[in-house]
């Protein structure tokens, strides 16, 4: 709460307004006035700050919502007219099953007949139109023909990796057979250089007593 | 007169041939070469944990002007080889081996130094400028492995080094020459 009564002329003079004859008198209050002194140093930061804001634009029209700009286009408003109207809504609903149950009952195969009597079934083998079953028949021949061949390319390629592994199997046998041979025979060499040496040995053996004599 | 002549012609002639004969004769003789290998054979023969596994007896020969050699050919270790009940030797095996073989090469020079020295005190009729060699041919099978493991070791050093060497009871390796192959 201010005590000094010139408060007010000390803002107008910081704001710039006020008579400029007065102006001198203010600055000498402001001298020996401490309360107005501080007042002044106070509004002359914020003139300070205030200049040194950006200056904007003042906009010169403000939007309304009801703005035709904010008008939803023609076909959101159908759709937001339908999606909101509960008996559009229930009209198209039957529509669609309506079309669904038709689409349906027209694709639908007629059903095979039941134990067809001989006579029938003669009957039934001259209508060159029994388009469905011949189709049905058609259908499982191809896949029948179809499976043969998977079966077929199957056995071909289990025939092949099958000789693939007997043949790498019986090179691997076979190398361990050599193997196993090239051993077996150094091992009679052993065995015969071991027989020459002992028969060497024994020939050069003489008896204690052949040998005192 | 001319009888006597001939006689006298003939018995010159069979003198000079018994001379010739008696110089080429070998000054070592064989009798003294077969003790040297029996004694290398029982050497190698040796009822041991570990023995050697002979493979042909030792043989000697006496090269004039050069020496005596004598080679022997053996199995460092007693191996059991692969058979149709036992194929395949594991990599283990093959490097226990190997590992037994080389433990047991110092052993075998040693052994062939002690026959050295033998020889050269049996040997008497050895010159001494002349040499005593010996080669042990080491077996090895084909799926052994062989690295750093020799095929022959040799041996040889001149007879007289060697007499020197025992008389001063110095150990013969020193002067006695080693060859790996």
């Amino acid at each position: 709460m201010s005590t000094c009564s010139r408060v007010d002329e000390i803002r107008d003079y910081a704001m710039g307004e006020g008579p400029a004859e007065a102006r001198g008198a203010i600055e000498n209050h402001a001298a020996s006035c401490e309360e107005c002194a501080g007042e002044l140093q106070r509004m002359r930061l914020v003139t300070a700050a205030l200049r040194s804001m950006p200056e904007e634009e003042v906009p010169q029209r403000i939007a309304f919502v009801s703005d035709k700009i904010f008008e939803p286009s023609p076909v959101t408003r159908f759709f937001q007219g339908f999606w909101n109207s509960t008996a559009r809504l229930g009209f198209a609903s039957a529509c669609l099953l309506t079309v669904a149950i038709t689409t349906f009952a027209l694709r639908q195969p007629a059903a095979a007949p039941v134990a067809p009597s001989p006579a029938a079934a003669n009957a039934t083998a001259t209508q060159a139109s029994y388009t469905p079953a011949l189709s049905q028949r058609e259908i499982a021949r191809q896949i029948d023909e179809a499976v043969a061949k998977a079966v077929t390319q199957v056995r071909e390629q289990d025939a092949r990796l099958t000789k693939a592994a007997l043949e790498s199997a019986e090179a691997r046998h076979q190398k361990e057979h050599q193997a196993l041979m090239v051993a077996m025979q150094e091992s009679m060499t052993v065995l015969q250089k071991r027989l020459s040496t002992y028969t060497m040995l024994a020939s050069n053996y003489q008896p204690r007593e052949a040998a005192g004599q | 007169m001319r009888a006597t002549g001939w006689a006298g012609k003939s018995l010159l002639l069979v003198a000079a041939a018994t001379a010739c004969f008696a110089s080429a004769e070998s000054r070592l003789s064989r009798a003294s070469i077969a003790a040297m290998e029996d004694a290398i054979n029982a050497k190698f023969r040796v009822n041991s944990p570990d023995p050697y596994d002979l493979l042909g007896t030792a043989r000697g020969t006496y090269l004039e002007g050069y020496g005596v050699v004598f080679t022997v050919e053996l199995q460092l270790v007693n191996v059991s080889p692969p058979s149709p009940f036992n194929p395949k030797i594991s990599d283990a095996e093959v490097a226990q081996i190997r590992d037994r073989k080389l433990k047991k090469l110092p052993q075998l020079k040693e052994a062939m130094r002690s026959l050295m020295a033998t020889a050269g005190s049996s040997l008497a009729n050895l010159p001494p400028e002349e040499k005593i060699s010996m080669e042990a041919i080491l077996w090895s099978y084909s799926w052994e492995s062989t690295r750093g493991k020799p095929h022959r070791v040799f041996l040889s050093v001149q007879k007289q080094k060697l007499l020197e060497a025992l008389a001063a009871h110095t150990d013969p390796a020193l002067v006695i020459e080693e060859q790996e192959r």
